[in-house]
């Protein structure tokens, strides 16, 4: 009795998102056909699909999309990439965490949007400024992750292995790297969502490419269909970049045992 | 068996340590919490900064790094890593040393077969019991063949009987191998089985070189140890291999060996003391006692107790 009570429960639990956001929906469409603001002022859920199924079959979308989301991969990437390289070598070497860890810090409180009019004068108005901000949106808080990761590895473990005859490399890419991973992994999950909002912002404010500015010409049409379907684009591509992470990082927290 | 000396060792911890670890010994390095234990295994693993040398046999190894050491390293907290199965963890040493993968498969397979753990080699550290871990680590340390093994208060959380099992492996692991082990402890309970050095560590320095059956006799420097060493009046046999041994109104039963009714002193390794402030169920050695003070320090609880008019010190680890 208890077990099937458990299980309805369990169902229930499941499910309980789905009708949240179906019921949000229902009460969006049932507003919107209450005719109380113009339809093209508060489009209703259903236009916003018919309006998105267009922007897809005209092919628009498309391209604007992968131009946007080559930039997000080519930024990320190399941000992550150079942000965890930096970690290791400022979490190694005392003198290098002396020249560059203050500035990392002081770097990193600075929004990233703030920086961009001074990158659209000193990278252009192309590809590469949309890159260098998203580049600087995941460089820095990789850096800043790795190093803190980096240096709460019990040092107990580095010395075991110093002892087994671990040279820095087999330390860089058999300790360090795995065992800080649940802490790089939480940092990038935050950032990948980060990043596709930095690049439609740079694109919308600097860029003639990409979704932003697919935004900017709605905006200047008064599409608020389009909007709808293009902020729907946005949200969904962050989500599931966030999502690979998350399941990334549940995979090796499970495989290690963290979580059961 | 590789001989082990230090000659006027010093760092942050330790003050002039001279010593000698000679081969055919287990070695036993014991002392209060803090009094440098871990940083003396430390020195000899090349893992923390000291002035003097450190030789083993002949050879002096102070430029010489922990990996080319050939030493077995296992910390009290074991240090396991938590990414890499117990298999890869055992491997690590020789994956690192670039050994081939026969060598390897066969050196990792025969370490986890004799600490009785080849059946989890696929299991992660998180997913072991305390025991399983204990084994995993030393394990580890074994498989690069070390000459010199030191064990960092190896037996603190394991049950008497995987410590005696544990013991017993090692003792025979040691032999055949031609391994010095060096054990630092802060528990005496299982030093007499073992024939070995002893030797006393307190703020560094070493107040104590010698056997384990003279150091019994030093009531000055048992004191400093977290032991409760009371003075015996009386011993009177009782049935079942067992004796009453009276020290001031305190009756203990203990097991009865010979030469026990010449003892002068009984000790007690005050981990071993249960402290409760509920009824126990066992009657015998349970005493009402009155604690008249309580610290803690460094994960250490340290009491002063009033038993029948008896003063006695006891200082626990936290567990």
């Amino acid at each position: 009795m208890l077990i099937t009570k458990q299980k309805t429960l369990n169902i229930y639990w499941k499910i309980a998102p789905y009708i949240i956001v179906l019921s949000l929906l229902g009460l969006w469409e049932f507003i919107s056909k209450l005719k109380i603001v113009a339809s093209h002022l508060f489009p209703s859920p259903s236009l916003v699909t018919v309006k998105l199924y267009y922007m897809i079959a005209s092919g628009v979308l498309v391209k604007e999309y992968l131009v946007t989301a080559y930039r997000v991969l080519a930024g990320f990437s190399l941000g992550v990439l150079l942000g965890m390289i930096l970690g290791i070598l400022i979490a190694y070497s005392r003198s290098i965490s002396k020249a560059l860890y203050p500035i990392i810090a002081a770097v990193s409180v600075v929004p990233t949007l703030a920086l961009v009019p001074l990158l659209i004068i000193w990278v252009g108005l192309n590809d590469m400024l949309a890159i260098t901000a998203v580049f600087l949106c995941s460089f820095i808080p990789l850096t800043y992750n790795t190093v803190s990761a980096i240096r709460r590895i019990d040092p107990e473990i580095v010395d075991v292995a110093k002892t087994l005859g671990a040279s820095k490399v087999d330390l860089t890419l058999r300790i360090f790297l795995p065992q800080s991973l649940p802490s790089i992994l939480s940092a990038l999950k935050l950032e990948a969502a980060m990043a596709w909002k930095t690049c439609f912002v740079t694109e919308f404010i600097a860029l003639s490419s990409g979704l932003g500015r697919l935004m900017i010409e709605a905006l200047n049409t008064l599409s608020v269909d389009e909007m709808l379907a293009l902020l729907f684009v946005l949200s969904m591509s962050s989500y599931i970049f966030l999502k690979i992470f998350d399941e990334v990082e549940k995979y090796f927290l499970k495989k290690w045992g963290f979580r059961t | 068996m590789t001989r082990i000396k230090l000659v006027n060792v010093s760092n942050h911890i330790l003050e002039k340590v001279n010593l000698q670890f000679k081969e055919d010994e287990f070695n036993i390095v014991l002392g209060p919490s803090g009094a440098g234990k871990t940083t003396l295994l430390k020195v000899i693993a090349g893992i923390t900064n000291y002035k003097g040398h450190v030789y083993f046999d002949e050879r002096c190894v102070d430029n010489i790094p922990p990996g080319k050491r050939n030493i077995g390293y296992v910390p009290q907290n074991l240090a396991l890593f938590n990414h890499m199965t117990v298999w890869d963890n055992v491997a690590f040493g020789l994956k690192v040393r670039k050994e081939n993968e026969e060598t390897i498969r066969r050196k990792v397979s025969r370490v986890l077969k004799l600490m009785n753990i080849y059946h989890l080699k696929n299991h992660y550290p998180l997913k072991l019991s305390g025991g399983e871990k204990q084994r995993a680590a030393i394990a580890r340390a074994l498989a690069i063949n070390p000459e010199i093994l030191l064990l960092d208060e190896p037996f603190s959380n394991v049950h008497i009987s995987l410590r005696i099992e544990l013991l017993s492996k090692i003792t025979s692991i040691s032999k055949e191998n031609g391994i010095n082990v060096v054990i630092a402890t802060h528990n005496i309970d299982f030093i007499e089985t073992l024939h070995g050095k002893v030797v006393v560590l307190n703020k560094g320095r070493i107040i104590y070189d010698g056997p384990f059956k003279e150091l019994l006799l030093r009531r000055e420097i048992l004191n400093i140890l977290p032991l409760i060493s009371l003075p015996i009046d009386h011993v009177e046999p009782l049935a079942n291999g067992l004796c009453l041994v009276k020290t001031g109104k305190i009756s203990i039963v203990a097991p009865w060996e010979r030469g026990v009714d010449e003892a002068k002193s009984v000790i007690i390794p005050s981990d071993k003391v249960v402290i409760s402030n509920k009824p126990q169920r066992v009657q015998t050695n349970t005493y009402l006692a009155l604690i008249k003070g309580i610290n803690i320090i460094n994960g250490w609880v340290n009491m002063a107790l009033n038993i029948e008019g008896m003063d006695i010190k006891v200082s626990t680890i936290i567990s």
